[in-house]
């Protein structure tokens, strides 16, 4: 089971979202035609995130934040902390 | 930091593809659009489940760049894996027409009757470019 019970909202995860990107060197931005791409000078590519749908899946929300995680500069329970 | 509003992004894309469509020596350069050819993957994995719901989420694997991304059915899938991949590479939406739409990256017919097949709850397919036509 990964560490996000349920699907994420999209008002939910864009608010916090929001907050991510006064943390650290993460940068978020709009690309694609649906998507948000959460960036980090450690990644060769950014990590997209699709907002077409009114959820987010708890599966991407996991790999979101094991990435998020490995730069350092979050721990996941801070990451947790700001999505609810 | 940027405006992340959806909405406002709709809007933004909408109008820059609109002005593009009728001015495209002003927005879209051939220059440009050989660079963003070169610079999309050309092997593509996705290995996708089904949830309960009914929504497909895909772990896509486009040359070594690991990500993800999720659709409500099997098309809209499709549709947003090509976007994911657009929006990793950085490509503008107003070039993304040009390079093929949202249809670019198109699996196998025996693969797309598995994604379609909702007894299937999880399998793999890889993703070839689609030849443009001129």
């Amino acid at each position: 089971m990964g560490e996000f019970p349920n699907d994420l909202k999209r008002k939910k995860f864009l608010h916090g979202i929001k907050k991510l990107a006064t943390i650290g060197r993460f940068e978020i931005k709009t690309g694609g035609n649906h998507q948000l791409e959460i960036k980090h000078p450690n990644w060769k590519r950014p990590f997209p995130i699709p907002f077409k749908h009114n959820i987010v899946k708890k599966n991407i929300m996991d790999g979101l934040l094991k990435i998020v995680a490995q730069t350092g500069e979050i721990t996941s329970e801070e990451f947790k902390k700001l999505m609810f | 930091m940027n405006d992340i509003s959806p909405i406002k992004y709709k809007f933004k894309i909408a109008k820059t593809k609109l002005l593009a469509y009728f001015f495209p020596q002003k927005y879209i350069f051939q220059e440009a659009l050989d660079c963003f050819k070169e610079r999309l993957p050309k092997n593509v994995e996705v290995v996708w489940e089904r949830d309960a719901d009914g929504f497909i989420v895909g772990n896509i694997n486009a040359d070594g760049d690991k990500f993800m991304t999720q659709g409500k059915n099997a098309k809209d899938f499709i549709k947003m894996v090509n976007d994911a991949i657009y929006a990793v590479y950085d490509i503008p939406p107003e070039y993304i027409s040009k390079l093929g739409g949202e249809t670019k990256y198109y699996p196998k017919p025996s693969q797309l009757a598995l994604l379609k097949d909702k007894s299937i709850k999880e399998a793999s397919f890889g993703l070839t470019k689609q030849l443009q036509v001129a």
